[in-house]
């Protein structure tokens, strides 16, 4: 497999506490890659460093110029806080909000694909936990990149919920050809989804 | 309206028609109720009450849509240039607990006995609570929604109009009722001091008038209009005003 992201030599220290010391890893085309480790170990951090929301001290992340062909967001987020929606739109303004080139019908298509197209009128506040986190993943994919972060996503959902996230997020991998880092606690969901998995220390 | 309201509101009115009309305190200081309505349908059917009244309401609202503009340059100014956004807010814990009345010395220094004056005055009283709340709008949107920003390259139109300008409409909402508030003290004070500027006068210097030529039925008349007023747009129109759909 080919690598679409290549991480070397990745510092980052927060008021001279270092978080990550010299992290190399790469990420390849067509996986799901798991990162696991106790909190504070910086899996966040590493996340926020390769999407350009944390500047780090020294390293180099390269990217695959693939990832950058008529893309305007290489790195889509899907974070673990559900308050990242606009609460003031709705589903389908807060997907359309993060697109400029997106049909009507591409976005009811995805809202389908994630199986949101009945709530697309509703607000945030009219949805489940669950049916929040789906409108994040919607909103990462309209981007159209190859690449997905996903911030320990399903952590707040309960079992059953998270099962069927986890099913869903699987089957989009899959038919969308995408690289996901997914940020986890758990070694069941890690394992259940996860080609790689990688844990920090 | 809930019923206890309006039991107390009919209470203290039959309360001052008896009082007005037992004869027990002088009609030039306490006229009967009936006499007062009277008065005010007088004004408002053959002097210039509504006249009068739009004029005042004119000029309130005329400076708040200056504070909106205002508003909205500093607070982009406050975010772009961090030293900026220090010393507005230092202007801000200086400037901001003076009432109009207070600079009203200093404003007529500057501009004389002017519309210009009383609007300066005016903007002053409305701007900075307006200011106030919509600066911890937005510190509170740019908290949360950063990292949205940031991830998904937002242009400056889609942060500015999408998250900023929409997010904060319920605090401009609150903002308005409360500079309307603040505006509408300002200006009866100073109205009741400038008297007519220009060709028009507003309601501050109508209960002024009446007192001195002791139309004591239409002065309270002018009092009611001016509370009616604060009501109307402060509990009704900013209250009611549908911005925004999230609560």
């Amino acid at each position: 497999m080919k690598p679409i992201l290549k991480i070397r030599g990745l510092t980052k220290s927060f008021e001279e506490i270092p978080v990550i010391h010299n992290l190399s890893l790469d990420v390849f085309e067509d996986e799901i890659l798991c990162i696991m480790g106790p909190s504070g170990v910086g899996k966040s951090t590493l996340l926020n460093c390769i999407a350009g929301i944390t500047p780090f001290e020294s390293g180099e992340i390269y990217c695959d110029p693939v990832l950058y062909e008529n893309v305007k967001v290489p790195f889509p987020f899907v974070f673990q806080e559900m308050d990242t929606l606009l609460p003031w739109k709705t589903v389908r303004q807060n997907v359309i909000l993060v697109t400029d080139h997106m049909l009507n019908d591409e976005i009811d298509a995805l809202l389908d694909r994630v199986d949101l197209l009945k709530h697309a009128h509703k607000y945030p506040r009219e949805l489940s936990g669950g049916m929040k986190q789906r409108v994040g993943i919607a909103r990462a994919l309209a981007c159209r990149s190859k690449v997905l972060l996903m911030d320990e996503p399903f952590g707040s959902l309960d079992l059953e919920m998270r099962v069927k996230l986890q099913d869903l997020l699987m089957s989009i991998q899959k038919k969308f050809k995408l690289s996901v880092v997914f940020v986890t606690h758990d070694l069941n969901e890690a394992e259940r989804i996860g080609n790689r998995i990688i844990k920090l220390a | 309206m809930n019923k206890a309201r309006i039991f107390f509101i009919l209470f203290i009115l039959t309360a001052w028609e008896i009082m007005g009309q037992s004869g027990l305190i002088h009609a030039g200081i306490l006229p009967p109720f009936s006499d007062v309505v009277k008065r005010f349908g007088e004004m408002l059917f053959y002097e210039k009450l509504i006249q009068t009244t739009l004029y005042s309401i004119f000029m309130v609202l005329l400076a708040m849509g200056l504070s909106v503009i205002i508003t909205v340059v500093l607070i982009i100014l406050g975010r772009k240039y961090k030293w900026v956004g220090t010393n507005i807010e230092l202007l801000h814990s200086i400037v901001s607990p003076l009432p109009g009345i207070a600079i009203l010395p200093l404003v007529i220094l500057w501009f004389g006995i002017n519309v210009e004056a009383m609007l300066f005055i005016l903007v002053h009283a409305t701007l900075w609570p307006m200011w106030r709340q919509l600066a911890l709008a937005v510190d509170r949107l740019h908290k949360q929604y950063n990292r949205l920003e940031t991830v998904f390259h937002l242009s400056k139109f889609k942060r500015f109009f999408h998250i900023y300008v929409q997010g904060s409409l319920l605090d401009l909402k609150s903002a308005l009722s409360v500079s309307w508030s603040r505006g509408w003290r300002a200006l009866i004070s100073v109205e009741m001091i400038f008297g007519m500027v220009g060709n028009q006068t507003g309601l501050g210097w109508l209960i002024y008038e009446r007192r001195m030529y002791m139309d004591t039925e239409g002065l309270y008349a002018g009092l009611i209009a001016i509370g009616l007023c604060g009501v109307f747009f402060e509990a009704l129109v900013f209250t009611k005003l549908k911005l925004g759909r999230v609560s």
